[in-house]
């Protein structure tokens, strides 16, 4: 074989993922594990010069041969990944481990049904009474214009509450019901016995003005709940399945694609994700922007575990090693904290690749079943039970499971 | 009701939750702090005349520069007028841990340099108090003026400092008399050796070209 051929072969064999996913991040292991070594080890530092000072030929060899075994170790770590990744989602922990992280996991879903539940209870108060609550204040005020008075200064509790609500509004917080609701009646008593239709009283013309707002903040609060419900419900489906909880926030975002695809098709995701892929292949854009979201979470996944190689190498070494404290601190406080920070963008990757893979479930699932010659269900109620059928035939097995197949 | 013993659940599992990351927390400290002792067991416990400023340089420069930055100069070696163009031999470096020699002025940025004002031997030198050019001390009914020379033929030291000039514009014959304040001599750089090969006591630098025709601190 020729060596543009072999190239070629080894372009094929490398594939921008991997080199983003294993080979840069190992590369910046090695880099930086050698910067600190270089400080300690004369060897190194004596190496390192005499490669900056060695001819071109020298370097050129010295670069080939370190690049291939920087690749070998590359793909070495990369058949690793999915240990990794699987280890991160809460898979292979000892049983303690578990289930203490499994405890914060449901403490976290507990805290996120909490407020989803509050929102879902304010969204139910604030929705059905905003038009009549509108209502009560323009019959109050209605009721008042009559008068020829208005007393409504700016010590008058009630301007005070509403102002209060403005700054909820200000600070972009929902406004409860009850404060709402207590904030309304106040004033409509006010408009009933006080008329805003006074021109040039400056009482009137703030009593007017605080009916207007007041009008609006009712329209804010009904807003502000729905967005808030539809926040926390998105919170807790995206980030938890509805059937179990794993022990870490990676294991909770692969559950709830799971979850999704059981709850919403009634489908088994794990047995039909490579049948799946076929149909997803075909679409390349789309591909592409699975693989490169797979391929972001693959590289913050071997970031983050090489930090904590790096920590932990450096945690046993330093002390034999450094002369001085600093070293030691360094990597003790910034090593856990950025190894945090990867723990925690590698969740943010998961959820934005469990976004995507939800999309595929959405987009690609009838192709599925075109391509195993199964016809298309006629509305979503018989589409849950075919994939239940079909999920007993080729998942679990059953024989006795009759699926018509599609003729034409 | 049922909203409140939700919320007692959570923050009743979140406690749980955190009963186990303190522990792991603290046995990491341990860790840190059981490798901290190994370091003093090895070079020889802080406690026993240890300085600080060997464990932790950096904090100590930097807290030295931010609240005590006189202990972060070289001092002057002996007492030394304005505009006195520094040799190596003017300055060294203070009495204080070697761990900090490294966060110090690199001693090009001082050497070469002029004085901006009197300075006593024993008093930090600091940057701001130098100058790459000798100061000119304006006097009243004087005419100052900058003349840049090319080299030429003119030997060092041609003009030295109080040397009697006459000036004559080209295309003018009025002769202009005046006296040399100051003058030096710009070379090509010469290696200079690295603060690594610097001795605490520096012994007497070899004057160089620009000190020979550099101003009298009484000019």
């Amino acid at each position: 074989m020729d060596l543009s051929g072999l190239l070629e072969k080894l372009k094929g064999l490398f594939t921008p993922s991997f080199l983003i996913s294993s080979v840069t991040p190992l590369f910046c292991f090695i880099l930086f594990n050698g910067a600190i070594l270089g400080q300690y080890n004369h060897t190194v530092r004596k190496w390192v010069s005499d490669y900056y000072l060695s001819s071109s030929a020298s370097k050129a060899v010295s670069g080939a041969i370190l690049s291939i075994v920087l690749l070998v170790i590359a793909y070495v770590f990369s058949t690793l990944n999915l240990f990794l990744l699987e280890i991160l989602q809460g898979k292979h922990l000892p049983k303690w481990l578990e289930y203490s992280l499994r405890t914060g996991e449901n403490a976290r879903l507990d805290a996120l049904t909490e407020q989803w539940q509050n929102a879902r209870q304010l969204r139910r108060q604030l929705g059905p009474n905003a038009d009549t609550w509108r209502r009560e204040l323009q019959v109050a005020r209605d009721q008042g214009s009559k008068l020829s008075e208005c007393n409504y200064g700016v010590d008058n509790n009630v301007y005070k509450s509403v102002e209060g609500l403005v700054q909820l509004r200000n600070a972009g917080a929902a406004i409860q019901a009850d404060v709402l609701r207590d904030c309304i009646t106040r004033l409509a008593n006010v408009l009933e016995t006080n008329s805003a239709n006074l021109a040039n009283n400056p009482d009137s013309i703030r009593l007017d003005r605080h009916h207007l707002l007041l009008f609006r903040l009712i329209g804010y609060a009904v807003g502000k709940a729905e967005d808030e419900y539809l926040r926390r419900f998105n919170d807790k489906e995206f980030n938890f399945s509805r059937y179990t909880v794993a022990p870490t926030r990676i294991g909770n975002a692969a559950e709830s694609v799971r979850g999704y695809a059981l709850s919403r098709y009634g489908m088994n995701l794990d047995f039909f994700w490579p049948r799946l892929q076929k149909a997803v292949q075909a679409r390349s854009d789309f591909y592409k922007t699975l693989q490169d979201a797979k391929t972001q979470l693959d590289f913050t996944v071997s970031l983050f575990w090489l930090t904590v190689a790096s920590i932990a190498l450096w945690i046993v070494l330093l002390p034999f090693l450094s002369r001085t404290w600093l070293p030691l601190i360094s990597v003790g406080l910034i090593g856990p904290a950025l190894a945090f920070m990867w723990y925690r963008m590698a969740a943010q990757n998961y959820r934005s690749f469990g976004d995507l893979l939800r999309s595929c479930i959405d987009l690609f699932r009838l192709e599925l079943l075109t391509d195993l010659k199964v016809p298309f269900p006629q509305d979503s109620q018989v589409e849950v039970q075919l994939w239940d059928r079909v999920n007993r035939w080729i998942s679990y097995g059953e024989g006795n499971i009759f699926v018509a197949y599609k003729t034409d | 009701m049922g909203r409140k013993s939700i919320g007692k659940g959570a923050t009743r599992s979140r406690l749980t939750h955190w009963n186990w990351k303190i522990p792991c927390f603290l046995i990491y400290l341990a860790l840190l702090v059981s490798g901290l002792l190994m370091i003093e067991t090895r070079v020889g416990p802080i406690w026993r005349n240890g300085k600080f400023a060997d464990r932790i340089p950096l904090f100590v420069a930097a807290y030295n520069w931010l609240f005590d930055s006189e202990r972060m100069q070289y001092v002057a070696t002996s007492d030394m007028k304005i505009n006195h163009q520094l040799l190596r031999s003017d300055f060294t470096l203070p009495a204080i841990s070697e761990t900090l020699y490294d966060y110090f002025p690199r001693i090009d940025d001082i050497r070469g340099k002029y004085l901006k004002k009197d300075i006593t031997a024993g008093k930090p030198i600091f940057l701001n108090d130098l100058s790459p050019y000798p100061l000119i001390d304006p006097q009243p009914d004087t005419y100052v003026v900058n003349i840049r020379l090319s080299k030429q033929a003119a030997p060092k030291g041609y003009l030295e400092p109080k040397s009697t000039v006459v000036i004559v514009p080209k295309d003018s014959t009025d002769k202009l008399e005046g006296t040399v304040l100051s003058s030096t001599w710009e070379d090509a750089p010469s290696p200079s050796p690295t603060k690594a090969t610097e001795n605490k006591k520096p012994s007497p630098a070899p004057a160089s070209p620009v000190s020979q025709t550099g101003p009298s601190p009484n000019n």
